[in-house]
């Protein structure tokens, strides 16, 4: 086990330096000046040179590359021009490895973006992702029990329902909704959990319903079409005539045979989401880590892009090796090697 | 059929919501006429992140706004004024007059009040102002703001028409800038390179406010306040929240006859970063806090009929903006003056105006300069807002090219634009060119203006420009001044490389002018001059801004002259 989490962890670091390399290559490969973006409304050639200067693309690609994987391990100091900090000391800040960068857009370090954005979209995901697993496993279940009768039809077409509905539409209309209008809820504003958990759940409760009900849907289909092939098995009927309780024979014969599909499509989904909801942070003004992937991409902050590319590709690498280590502990037929 | 129709069917129900609206805004200006409440909390609601509060780095209307009526003041400034789209004055700010012209036009000087003085009490000097302007010239650290002072003061510029002074960093030609910018006394003192008369204009902009040397931490100072004005940040700015502004104690209303500074707290929101709808549907609901509030964001396409709707919390004006046509002087086709002219005279500038929602969203002119600028010469179109097709088709079978002539022309994408080129399209077409629209993502729209491929790639573009201080100054020369703009690496704002030695010394003489009068009237008489004579630009619409607020705010008064935006000197809140 040891051995095999050494080995995807080594080959999760080589693919990060590839997508990094790649996302530098691509981005300078545009036709787009980035300096353009901070030159302002009567941007000059010459002041366009400084600009490039004061971002540090004035320099090779290969250079500005290497700067940065420096920086992962030695950390750096900003601006990346050496005369402007012996110019101007004050002006210095330093980013402790390991350094992501320094946001052109933002002026200060994506480590400290980060550090505030991260807890943003892990409340967001942590959240929504417990209920729409109790919601979608749970349904699931209920239907695959009733197949065919009155509650199968209800719950997976609702499941239909809230699979069909684009989250920007769920999340706009409660908004507006439960909001502005009814005043229901705060107007969502991320308050950290250890300052209140209760305004924590308040304001994160929207975002969680829309995610949660998009999410929801797919796993109650999922858990439904497993459960039903694990329920018609052999030895479900043979548990069943040996006299097992009903719960017994659901939860730890059924269930856990169909949970391998289910903590696979599981795994991915936190993974990604913990990367950010881009359209459910967007929607509800939670200025987490989608968020801050797309005002990247809006102002063609270079450092913050490489960063974000950097931090949603870990999760889903990392989220997808715990999902083949989980596999052990689910069903004991699979080892790793 | 049926999709046009309904398209055609709200358009109208706007345009008639828009009219209901203008002539009730303009009895009751949104509690333009109410006097002033001390106390209370503002909220400003932002769905814009800021992107700079260092006043040498501000250069967004509302930012120059909110950054000299809370805490940066300038030498001169413009007044408030009583009601929406009102002209208002040039007034003395932290200068005790609006400064001293030489007789030449080269010389200014200002003199800083007594009184004015730092949020920690010391006084706001000369000094103080000469450093401040100094960090404009350091471009590889204080950038995005506005560059007059490097285009103005009297400093040698390099072969690239860099400053020879590198700003108060590297110090290099630091003589250069204290021979140019000099301090005696209390009295600041400019040399110009060339005859500025409207500087005391310039001097409005937070970029010739004063900055203290002490306080300066280049990049890092982004985001922080040191304030000379009624408020101060309380604590430290955050991205994507925002601060709370609180009093500052140690202003001194004797010395400011502009800002009332009514409220006893701003809150700035910029929660709602990115998220336009939401904040006008908070401010159309009205509900709660936000009866309180007010916003510098336009209001979106989705919201313009309940904005319209909300009657005495609105504010319909025009927009510092023209938008407008550059033929490009390097193509084949428009370097010939008959096949410009036939352009011009094709343009269906209705087309556009229908597809921005009607005549009280947007009106076709024939002007570069904004009809909010003294300079406006409101030349008439010159074959009505329609276009004539067939005298353009005349002049371009006249012009020695085969027909059709093929024309590819740029705009900035986007559903609307997509519908106004294609009506454009029409009349083009129809006057003998062949035309391919390219539109090109809004994010790259400039820049790719700007690099020099483009000159041979594309026959025309489209462009928008606003005034920076009620001067034409900032339009025609910004624009057109091809010594100024052109350079190797692109055409800086002379998207289309018009470059035209008569003009240039046009603009020369009229920058030379100190009466404001006739040196306004100088750059009208460019203007039409380029539009009708050289057809260098083709001016196709200025538009409107829409505005909401809450139901408390009184005195929420658009400011067209100063920044286009609500004017925070005289705003209050009922409670």
């Amino acid at each position: 086990m040891f051995y095999y989490i050494l080995r995807r962890l080594t080959a999760v670091v080589v693919m990060l330096f590839l997508i990094t390399a790649t996302t530098f290559a691509l981005f300078f490969a545009s036709p787009l000046d980035p300096a353009r973006y901070t030159c302002g409304k009567n941007c000059t050639t010459s002041i366009l040179e400084g600009n490039r200067q004061a971002l540090g693309f004035d320099q090779p690609v290969y250079v500005q590359y290497g700067k940065f994987v420096a920086g992962l391990f030695v950390g750096r100091d900003y601006p990346d021009n050496e005369q402007l900090r012996k110019d101007f000391p004050a002006q210095i800040v330093h980013c402790p490895a390991p350094c992501l960068g320094y946001s052109t857009t933002q002026h200060r370090t994506i480590n400290e973006m980060v550090a505030e954005a991260w807890p943003i979209s892990l409340s967001i995901a942590i959240g929504a992702f417990t209920i729409w697993m109790i919601v979608g496993v749970g349904g699931g279940i209920i239907a695959a029990l009733n197949k065919g009768k009155w509650q199968d039809r209800l719950i997976v077409g609702a499941a239909l329902v809230g699979f069909s509905l684009p989250t920007f539409f769920v999340g706009l209309t409660l908004l507006y909704f439960v909001s502005i209008q009814w005043g229901l809820v705060p107007i969502p504003s991320y308050v950290p959990f250890l300052e209140s958990p209760w305004r924590w759940a308040q304001n994160l409760i929207l975002p969680w319903i829309t995610l949660a009900l998009f999410f929801a849907a797919s796993y109650v289909r999922l858990t439904r079409a497993y459960m039903i092939e694990t329920m018609s098995e052999d030895y479900i009927r043979t548990a069943k005539a040996k006299g097992l309780a009903p719960g017994a024979v659901i939860f730890r014969h059924g269930l856990r045979a169909a949970m391998t599909p289910i903590v696979t499509a599981a795994g991915l989904d936190l993974g990604g989401l913990l990367g950010g909801a881009i359209i459910t942070e967007s929607v509800f003004g939670m200025h987490g880590l989608g968020f801050l992937a797309v005002h990247s991409v809006t102002y063609m902050d270079l450092p913050t892009i490489v960063a974000m590319v950097m931090i949603v590709s870990s999760f889903i690498v990392i989220a997808n090796m715990l999902v083949d280590i989980t596999y052990g502990f689910i069903d004991p037929r699979v080892k790793v090697a | 059929m049926k999709q046009i129709k309904i398209v055609a069917g709200v358009a109208t129900t706007l345009a008639l919501a828009l009219v209901a609206t203008a002539c009730a805004g303009t009895a009751s200006p949104s509690g333009g006429s109410v006097a002033g409440t001390a106390g209370g909390t503002l909220t400003v609601l932002s769905a814009t992140a800021t992107e700079h509060w260092d006043p040498q780095r501000v250069y967004v209307g509302v930012n120059i706004e909110a950054g000299n009526r809370l805490f940066t003041r300038t030498l001169t400034t413009f007044g408030p004024v009583a009601k929406d789209g009102e002209a208002a004055t040039l007034v003395a700010d932290a200068a005790t007059d609006t400064g001293t012209v030489s007789a030449d036009g080269k010389e200014w000087k200002f003199t800083i009040k007594d009184g004015v003085k730092w949020e920690d009490g010391k006084a706001v000097t000369c000094a103080d102002f000469a450093y401040g302007i100094s960090r404009t010239f350091a471009v590889d650290v204080i950038t995005g703001g506005p560059n007059y002072a490097i285009q103005f003061l009297d400093i040698p510029k390099d072969a690239k028409g860099g400053s020879a002074y590198a700003g108060p960093y590297k110090k290099t030609g630091q003589d250069l800038y204290d021979k140019a910018v000099s301090c005696e006394g209390n009295t600041i003192t400019f040399k110009m390179a060339k005859p500025t008369g409207d500087f005391n204009m310039a001097a409005t902009m937070t970029a010739f406010g004063a900055f203290r040397a002490d306080k300066d931490n280049g990049d890092k100072s982004n985001f922080e306040v040191f304030s000379n004005g009624p408020y101060k940040m309380d604590g430290a700015w955050t991205v994507n929240k925002g601060a709370t502004f609180v009093r500052n104690d140690q202003w001194d209303a004797k010395t400011d006859t502009i800002r009332k500074a009514y409220p006893d707290k701003i809150v700035w929101d910029e929660s709602l970063n990115g998220n336009m709808e939401t904040l006008y549907q908070r401010l159309i609901a009205n509900q709660g806090e936000d009866q309180n509030a007010i916003t510098f964001d336009q209001a979106p396409p989705t919201a313009l009929a309940s904005v319209a709707a909300a009657t005495g919390r609105n504010s319909i004006v025009a927009s510092p903006y023209t938008r407008y046509l550059v033929p490009n002087f390097k193509s084949k086709v428009f370097s010939n003056d008959k096949a410009r002219e036939a352009l011009a005279l094709a343009t269906d500038r209705n087309a556009y105006v229908v597809a921005a929602g009607g005549d009280q969203v947007a009106k076709a002119t024939n002007s570069l300069i904004n009809p909010a600028l003294p300079a406006f010469p409101n030349t008439p179109l010159l074959a009505g807002d329609k276009g004539d097709p067939a005298k353009a088709k005349a002049l371009l079978e006249a012009s020695g090219l085969t027909l059709p002539v093929k024309i590819n022309v740029t705009y900035r994408k986007n559903a609307m634009m997509d519908k106004a080129f294609a009506g454009m399209k029409l009349g083009w077409d129809a006057a003998g060119f062949d035309t391919q629209l390219t539109a090109i993502p809004a994010e790259q729209y400039y820049s790719t203006l700007q690099a020099p491929a483009s000159a041979t790639k594309y026959d025309a573009y489209w462009a928008g420009w606003g005034a920076d201080y009620p001067s034409a100054s900032t339009v025609i020369p910004q624009l057109l001044d091809s010594r100024s703009q052109i350079s190797s690496g692109g055409p800086g704002q002379d998207y289309g490389y018009f470059d035209n030695a008569d003009f240039n010394a046009g603009i020369d003489k009229a920058m030379a002018i100190t009466d404001g009068t006739a040196r306004e009237k100088a750059w009208g008489t460019l203007d039409t001059e380029v539009v009708t004579k050289y057809f260098g630009v083709i001016p196709l619409i200025n538009d409107q801004f829409l505005f909401a607020h809450g139901s408390n705010v009184q005195g929420a008064i658009v400011n067209t002259t100063f920044t286009g935006y609500y004017d925070l000197a005289n705003i209050s809140v009922k409670h």
